[in-house]
């Protein structure tokens, strides 16, 4: 092709329509009146009689302020990273202090890596309001305990604002009125798992023995983990702020130092998201976060809060006793043994990347580079009839035991309709880990387009989409979409054969830089 | 250089703007010339004859909108105070977004930063754009914009979008007018393959 429009003045007329779309948007509504208050104050002319009675002494005081607000900005910022730095009152001994997002985001990596048990209460909320004002809002309260051996007790509440504030269960509790509990005893390895009736009605929970035979901790303890959960979506807010956004300050937050992070704060006609968290200063966990994207039609808030929070403090004997709670009748149980092939119907099955291609018919993508930390956890194959079934990334309820269809995690309850046909990877370096999911794509493998749709519509996927070009690996030159939200960070990225969704505790770049090396598996 | 003012009788920023977007050449000199002699309300309608070019000098540099309006009040007063020195050797909208760009890189200078752009911009919606096909053609087209260097991205949207010619956009970004022609060159190249592309996976 050549450009005949580099020797003359001419327009590019394709170029040029092509490009409406990229066109700025719109100034804020105010922005014209405050404009002409501006000049009005700043630089007086003819226009009014407040502009012609201007004394000297305001003008120069506006002129002083419109013109320092910047150069303060820049002044307050060094402060502040000089009080960061220098430390402040209160502030933890030993726990050093943050300046930058790369610093916070490291300090947070370095939690979830070194902690070795963690327990507290979390309040989870989410509110969503419409053009009328219409208001629907549902909130979750959750008690946790987990180890990072593996060990883990979520119980879970819902209900709605409105309601007074029920007491949650504690992690003794014999009795939670609605929810879910999941407990994993890596003692016994021995798993429960259910939910409290609706209305009264009987719970439905199983105890599963011999549970567990992989290495480490089975990827169920970060999937019930919210905290962890919600820790991923703050780790991938922060990887993906460039710093011109974040504002950053001390404060305090139940009784403890704190950092506040801004870490998105946009509001446009057309759009609003609005990214902040706190962060506990002695410990690097998230102990609050609030997360709103919308625009004129619907604004979706969601929120969660953190506290009776320890670290690396002893655990209450019993606390992961798979002992179910009181009035919850009988359950099932049986056992499973993986290794024995005798399997019950729809179990997922784990393996070694060796045995992948003969179980789903292709060799696994692997990375060539992972985070440094990481190690292969977790090999598994699953039907793909569990992704059919989750057909939403970001795990919204597909079923009874929804959880369980993705297909890192596990389903012993599904029933087994089809052959193997993907394959799931999980990474861990400490509570951390992240997982690859492979399934075929093409017409009768992985709805990418269902996928994507609800990628594009979903609140928080929507707003944080983009797609990039693989240029390495086996993807080389195909697009990626990438995103995050309540859930984290997830990557999906397919050729005409094969699809891989990549999820978990990494940034974006991380996610992606994963996808950039993923190769087949040789043996 | 100047181009003639063009408007309508009444002088009004309407007439700024033809179908489809297209930029007219100068605002009405009655109207500069009452914002000359000090009238605030004049000046604003040259501000927002202006507008647009305005907006896509600040916005592609900070890509933030707050920001962006803050830039280009700093620019509206920057550009009044300087109204009694502007002899008119270039048009007044070269002259303004001329000031509009020194503002911006000041304003980067400050934040000490490179300009907040992703390597990957959003994928934007269109609307009817249902089909997962058409959807990552647009993105084909977004990503190549957001590769570009942000002097490529504004030299195609002051010719191109704006439909400036080459000597003014020069003007404006401070670069000879081959400066100007090559980065054009590179962006269109880059565009335009991207259109082609766009072509040929919506047919996969």
């Amino acid at each position: 092709m050549t450009d005949r429009h580099a020797e003359t003045d001419s327009r590019d007329v394709l170029v040029g329509e092509a490009i409406q779309r990229f066109d700025p948007p719109e100034h804020a509504a105010d922005y014209w009146t405050a404009a002409e208050r501006c000049l009005a104050e700043a630089a007086p002319g003819i226009s009014s009689d407040a502009g012609r009675a201007r004394s000297r002494s305001p003008r120069r005081r506006a002129r002083v302020l419109r013109f320092s607000v910047a150069a303060a900005a820049v002044a307050v910022a060094a402060a502040v990273a000089f009080v960061l730095l220098a430390g402040v009152p209160g502030t933890q001994p030993g726990a050093p202090s943050v300046a930058t997002a790369a610093d916070l985001l490291a300090r947070m990596d370095a939690a979830w890596t070194n902690a070795r048990t963690i327990q507290g209460r979390l309040v989870e909320r989410q509110v969503i309001v419409d053009k009328r004002g219409r208001r629907s809002t549902v909130l979750w309260t959750k008690v946790f305990a987990a180890t990072a051996e593996g060990d883990f007790r979520f119980e879970q509440t819902a209900g709605s604002v409105g309601d007074p504030a029920k007491p949650s269960p504690s992690p003794r509790s014999s009795r939670p009125r609605i929810g879910s509990v999941s407990i994993y005893d890596s003692k016994t390895n021995t798993m429960l798992s259910g939910y409290a009736g609706g209305g009264g009605g009987p719970a439905t929970w199983v105890r599963i023995k011999d549970y567990w035979t992989g290495t480490g901790p089975s990827p169920l303890l970060e999937f019930f983990n919210m905290l962890s959960t919600y820790s991923m979506s703050a780790r991938a807010a922060l990887g993906d702020s460039d710093g011109s956004g974040l504002k950053l300050s001390e404060t305090t937050y139940d009784g403890r130092p704190v950092w506040r992070a801004v870490i998105y704060d946009v509001h446009r006609e057309d759009r609003t998201h609005k990214y902040e968290m706190l962060v506990d200063a002695a410990s690097g966990f998230p102990m609050s976060w609030s997360h709103a994207v919308g625009d004129r039609n619907q604004m979706t808030t969601q929120t969660c809060e953190v506290t009776e929070f320890e670290v690396n403090q002893p655990i209450s004997a019993g606390t992961f006793s798979t002992t179910a709670p009181r009035g919850w009748g009988k359950p099932r149980s049986f056992e499973m043994s993986p290794t024995s092939g005798a399997m019950p119907p729809g179990y997922v099955g784990f393996c070694s990347l060796g045995q992948v291609e003969e179980r789903v018919g292709y060799a696994p993508p692997v990375p060539d580079a992972v985070p440094d930390g990481y190690r292969l956890s977790v090999v598994a194959t699953a039907p793909l009839a569990s992704l059919r079934l989750a057909q939403d990334p970001n795990y919204s309820h597909g079923g009874e035991f929804w959880w369980w269809f993705d297909s890192s995690m596990y389903r012993p309850l599904a029933s087994w309709h089809e052959p193997d046909s993907e394959a799931g990877l999980t990474y861990r370096r400490g509570f951390d880990s992240f997982w690859i999911q492979a399934a075929p794509a093409g017409s009768d493998g992985l709805p990418t387009d269902t996928l994507v749709k609800q990628l594009r519509h979903a609140a928080f996927s929507r707003e944080t989409l983009r797609s990039k070009r693989i240029r390495s690996g086996q993807f080389a030159g195909w697009r990626a979409l990438s995103w995050y939200d309540s859930r984290g960070v997830g990557v999906l990225v397919w050729d005409d054969e094969l699809a891989v969704y990549i999820g978990g505790s990494l940034t974006r770049a991380e996610a992606l830089a994963v996808a950039g090396s993923l190769q087949p598996y040789a043996r | 250089m100047n181009a003639l003012a063009t408007s309508d009788s009444k002088g009004s920023t309407a007439a700024g703007q033809k179908p489809g977007g297209i930029a007219t050449s100068e605002v009405a000199p009655a109207m500069l010339a009452a914002a000359r002699r000090g009238d605030h309300s004049a000046f604003v309608q040259v501000l927002r004859f202006y507008d647009r070019r305005l907006r896509h000098i600040a916005w592609q540099t900070v890509r933030d909108r707050q920001a962006m309006d803050d830039i280009l009040q700093e620019v509206a007063l920057r550009a009044f105070r300087g109204l009694p020195a502007f002899r008119g050797d270039a048009g007044a909208g070269t002259w303004l977004c001329r000031i509009a760009y020194t503002t911006c890189l000041d304003h980067l200078r400050r934040q000490a930063h490179q300009p907040p752009v992703a390597a990957d911009d959003p994928v934007r919606e269109l609307p009817g754009a249902d089909c997962t096909e058409e959807f990552l053609a647009r993105a084909t087209l977004d990503d190549a914009f957001a590769a570009l260097s942000a002097e490529q991205r504004l030299a195609v949207l002051l010719v191109d979008r704006e439909g400036l010619d080459y000597q003014s956009a020069a003007q404006i970004l401070g670069v000879v007018p081959g400066t100007l022609a090559s980065r054009l060159f590179n962006a269109r190249t880059t565009l335009r393959a991207a259109l082609l592309t766009d072509g040929e996976e919506a047919h996969r």
